[in-house]
């Protein structure tokens, strides 16, 4: 070799790859917590950090593109719509929205939707029957262990008549667990809002279509549902019999194969909307991670919190099709690890309860 | 006596907006926005990918900013964001960066490959450290450092061009990394080479 450059010369050669890969998002997300730590404490490996990411940063400008005409704007536009929403979703928390850690969401009261749908009156009668009924799940989407239909049947009922002065905000229902996946504990549950779509341009409120959210085709909805309850399950046997048989995905088998990729895009766009799970990462994270391990196009019907052998993980909850199908037609459950998005189980999950 | 403004610093504006202060995190996306763009263009070669990720990763500075804890400088943990970003948006495009051949195609209409390496780092703000780092290299470790970071080229395809496994191309460009920090090092002294970057050409098929 002919560098003429070497790295440090005390050994450390290995820690300098490292800053490499840990700035790539290549480390592990226990190796890249493992390097953050160190680096509070070994101001060298601080500095050998910095400036890897300033030989990058160099490196990335050469050539670079110019952004198309509008970026900033539209990059401001999309940022001020975001914003928009945590403001009021943090409002009655009193201090200013940035100060509080997204966990404190889940502590506020519940949100009003934009506006009442025909359809939606129908779920939430159709909710509180099953609620009172105890047998009829499944109507919602989002909805089918009996504390969650309850949590977001709550949702949809209070909702009915409200109006439209919060717009795109997400909806977030509560109640109280009874569930013994919950231990007793509070469980929550998360819809996010179906009508943040039409308010983002989707036209299927608009031109006398029914809303593909709604559930008259099998319960099928745009909006996943979005669950921290806090359930920890030890194996994969656990894990089936947790995820199997959720109504969200047997909704969601028989949905052709061409009607998916903007099914999950919307899905997707709803996650957006979802508040943090209650140790701060969001649903969205790691859907690329995780539709990355199963076959395309993959429709996600459920996304939990949960705790798998000890390890905090987000589990979700996918809808694909058999390698030769022409519909979706089978359910798979992936779990990624919070940081890095680390897929760490992919597991077919029964489409009946066991 | 003329008074004079000291603008605040990157995270004296991150504390700020995580106190409640918008202003700062306007200012915060007006330093960034290029920056942000120009990591995310390194990573799709393709300028609507880039602006996708670059936004994304500005809402996940808006929604994160308080995590932030200051171990690393906010320029770094903003790097790891917006990498994050483009790794979180491949994924769930399922669309990695170009392949090899349409990545060649690409850069041979790209303006970096109108004109030499050589000319395309003259013209750059490049740290002339770094330029002779670079040239200090050996070629394999240059090769996929100049591949992977000027055109974008992904692991798969620098290996493939190279006959070797991913990982070898990964451990090139990472130790590359590293002598490059290195070459950028207070009191660094690089030794030039006369024919510095007379490698440096666009990668073709």
């Amino acid at each position: 070799m002919s560098d003429s450059h070497t790295p440090r010369a005390d050994g450390s050669a290995e820690d300098d790859a490292r800053c490499s890969a840990y700035l790539e998002g290549e480390l592990t997300a226990a190796e890249a917590i493992a390097f953050e730590a160190r680096l509070a404490d070994e101001p060298t490996l601080g500095g050998t950090l910095e400036r890897t990411r300033a030989a990058l940063e160099s490196l990335a400008g050469v050539g670079a593109a110019e952004p198309a005409p509008g970026y900033g704007d539209r990059l401001r536009a999309r940022l001020a719509e975001v914003r928009d929403q945590q403001p009021r979703q943090l409002a009655d928390e009193g201090p200013a929205a940035g100060s509080q850690p997204p966990a404190s969401l889940f502590s506020l009261p519940r949100h009003r939707v934009r506006e009442a749908r025909p359809w939606m009156g129908i779920a939430a009668a159709l909710v509180l029957f099953a609620v009172l009924g105890g047998g009829l799940v499944g109507v919602l989407f989002g909805a089918t262990s009996g504390d969650e239909t309850a949590a977001s049947g709550a949702g949809e009922a209070d909702t009915g008549g409200d109006d439209a002065g919060t717009a795109a905000e997400p909806e977030v229902a509560e109640a109280e667990g009874g569930d013994s996946d919950a231990d007793g504990e509070e469980s929550r549950a998360f819809m996010a809002d179906p009508g943040t779509e039409a308010a983002a341009g989707d036209s299927a409120a608009d031109d006398g279509a029914p809303p593909d959210d709604a559930p008259a085709a099998g319960g099928l909805r745009t909006a996943p549902s979005v669950i921290d309850e806090g359930v920890a399950l030890a194996d994969g046997q656990a894990l089936a019999d947790h995820m199997g048989g959720r109504q969200e995905a047997v909704a969601a088998l028989g949905v052709p194969l061409p009607e998916v990729p903007d099914r999950a895009e919307r899905a997707a766009r709803a996650l957006e909307s979802a508040p943090p799970f209650s140790d701060g990462t969001r649903a969205p994270d790691c859907l690329g991670a995780a539709t990355s391990e199963v076959n395309d196009p993959a429709l996600p019907v459920r996304v939990e919190a949960l705790t798998y052998a000890d390890e905090p993980v987000i589990a979700y909850l996918l809808v694909t099709p058999d390698d030769a199908s022409e519909v979706l037609d089978q359910i798979e459950v992936v779990l990624t690890a919070p940081e890095g998005c680390v897929v760490r189980l992919v597991q077919d999950a029964p489409g009946a309860a066991e | 006596m003329a008074m004079r403004t000291v603008d605040p610093s990157d995270e004296q504006l991150v504390a700020a907006f995580v106190d409640g202060d918008g202003d700062a995190f306007d200012a915060l996306v007006s330093r960034y926005e290029r920056r942000v763009f120009a990591i995310c263009y390194r990573y799709f070669r393709d300028a609507h990918d880039a602006e996708d990720a670059a936004q994304d990763a500005f809402v996940a500075l808006l929604r994160r900013a308080h995590t932030f804890s200051g171990a690393a400088s906010f320029s770094t943990w903003m790097y790891r964001v917006a990498t994050n970003a483009c790794n979180d948006l491949a994924r769930k495009r399922a669309r990695r960066p170009r392949s090899v051949d349409a990545e060649v195609s690409e850069v041979l209409d790209s303006r970096v490959s109108h004109r030499s390496a050589e000319e395309a780092f003259g013209a750059s703000n490049l740290d002339p450290a770094l330029v002779l780092a670079l040239d200090g290299l050996d070629v394999d470790t240059r090769d996929a450092v100049v591949l992977h970071d000027v055109y974008g080229v992904p692991y798969a395809d620098i290996a493939q061009r190279a006959g070797v496994a991913v990982g070898t191309v990964k451990s090139r460009i990472h130790r590359g990394h590293a002598r490059l920090a290195a070459a950028l090092a207070p009191g660094h002294d690089p030794a030039g080479n006369p024919d510095r970057l007379r490698d440096l050409q666009p990668p073709t098929p």
